[in-house]
């Protein structure tokens, strides 16, 4: 009975004092900054800044490795405050033509593009990429599945009455994790500030192109003949070809909108200056607020 | 009672494999399975661990227990020196070895108090194993954790892609899964 208890009681002690004097021989200084910086970082773990989540910057931040600036997703206000902790001198605000958007290189809508075969299989962009590239005859247009939509942790993609994905420009952060997902490389981010956009992807030339799509690009060339400033030139490259817009030299006049014969330049509508971000809220079963690295995305 | 080393680790790795057929570990087995790299984690942390607590349970046992009779307070007394040990070696790793900290150290915690971990000390004992096989026995069974793990966690992987009815999505199949696997595993047993 005294064994018993001595043992026990005499292990417990032993044991108790080593970790009592380990943990204070062997305690790593956490900075404190790191989760105030943290909590105020949008918490999409989206990775748009190179680190490893919000976790990641914020310990690169309180090492002062980086600045503030990496996060495209985070607030002004959360920035101000973060410049706070850090003892950092106030950024300047952010530029329009600084604001990145996630924009679609595709019109090829319900009614626009011919499909090869009708496809009730799961819901993916990736899967059906797999079976001929996709149930329309473009092998390089919008596949209308909506990986984009689960993928965007600040819930800026839904899709349109067209199966074509609508971009929420009121959320949408730039962070190009949506461009990532998609398989057909048909998604893009640019400046906001640019209005002319080719709403194609296709990189056929001619009749293969206009058999593809009722609003194909054919790469005719109309645009780079018509542009005024010549910012339009017909790229050939081992993709295929594609007209490219320089938008340092475009004057946004339209020109080439209007001669466009397949109609696949658009003038966008102006996007506005740099928005307060919300902290978007999980979705039921959402991955947005989840640490975790998980092969599918499903949710 | 001569065994030998390879029957010991046959036996820990397939026909008493520590999940599916003796059915410890089961949380962390179901709790981690849902992508392979968390399962390579845990499987390394499972396999540390693991060597770690038989060696420490059976010197407790055979300096400690043995010479005061003591042998019927094992169970607190191995729960004890584990938890305390894998917390000072946590502490250690944190301080030294960030990188083996940060690639593992989420499931350190997670699985010291596991009964996977308790189970390989008790059997340790129970199957009067020398310290060397019973060092062999717990690498036997850690390798056969992580080969459940793992090949669990691939399966799951697919799944996630695969057409499940709504009633049975995520846990129900999961646990479906994991019983055919256990019935694979439940073979060896009747080999003679």
């Amino acid at each position: 009975m005294f064994e018993s208890v001595a043992l026990v009681a005499g292990m417990g002690a032993i044991f108790g004092t080593i970790l009592a004097y380990a943990g204070k021989k062997l305690t790593v200084v956490a900075d404190p900054r790191v989760n105030q910086i943290l909590g105020l970082l949008p918490g999409a773990n989206c990775g748009a800044c190179g680190y490893p989540g919000c976790n990641g910057l914020a310990e690169a931040i309180a090492a002062g490795k980086d600045g503030i600036s990496p996060c495209i997703a985070c607030t002004s206000q959360n920035k101000k405050e973060i410049a706070i902790i850090m003892g950092y001198k106030e950024e300047a605000p952010l530029s329009p033509d600084l604001r990145k958007v996630a924009r679609l290189a595709c019109n090829g809508c319900n009614n626009n593009a011919p499909k090869l075969y009708s496809y009730t299989g799961i819901k993916d962009c990736h899967l059906v990429a797999k079976f001929f590239g996709g149930p329309e005859k473009c092998n390089f247009g919008c596949l209308g599945f909506g990986s984009c939509v689960r993928i965007c942790p600040f819930h800026a993609i839904s899709m349109g009455e067209h199966n074509l994905p609508v971009f929420d420009y009121d959320k949408c952060t730039g962070c190009g994790l949506c461009a990532r997902q998609c398989p057909q490389m048909a998604i893009y981010i640019s400046s906001a500030a640019r209005a002319i956009h080719l709403k194609c992807n296709n990189r056929d030339k001619g009749r293969a192109a206009m058999l593809d799509c009722v609003v194909s690009c054919i790469s005719c060339g109309i645009c780079a003949k018509t542009c005024p400033t010549q910012a339009i030139t017909l790229r050939e490259d081992i993709n295929g070809s594609k007209p490219v817009i320089n938008h340092n030299k475009c004057i946004e006049c339209g020109a080439c909108v209007e001669k466009c014969p397949r109609h696949c330049l658009h003038k966008d509508a102006p996007i506005a200056a740099p928005k307060q971000f919300e902290v978007p809220t999980p979705k039921e079963n959402s991955c947005a607020n989840c640490s975790l690295e998980c092969s599918s995305r499903k949710h | 009672m001569e065994t030998t080393s390879f029957a010991i680790l046959f036996t820990s790795i397939f026909v008493a494999n520590v999940i599916l057929a003796q059915f410890l570990g089961i949380c962390a087995f179901l709790g981690v399975s849902k992508n392979t790299k968390n399962a390579l984690g845990m499987s390394s942390a499972v396999a540390f661990v693991m060597i770690l607590s038989s060696v420490i349970s059976w010197v407790v046992y055979h300096f400690f227990l043995v010479p005061y009779n003591l042998e019927y307070l094992k169970t607190i007394v191995f729960i004890l020196s584990i938890a305390s040990l894998v917390q000072l070696v946590e502490m250690f790793m944190k301080k030294y070895f960030l990188a083996l900290h940060q690639s593992m150290g989420v499931f350190l915690p997670l699985i010291t108090t596991n009964c996977a971990i308790l189970g390989v000390a008790l059997i340790n004992i129970q199957k009067d194993f020398s310290f060397v096989q019973s060092i062999v026995n717990a690498v036997g069974t850690a390798i056969g954790f992580a080969i459940a793990l793992i090949l669990f966690s691939c399966i799951r992987e697919r799944l996630e892609d695969s057409d499940v009815p709504k009633s049975m999505k995520n846990l129900p199949i999961a646990l479906i899964t994991a019983s055919c696997m256990s019935i694979a595993i439940m073979g060896f047993t009747g080999m003679k």
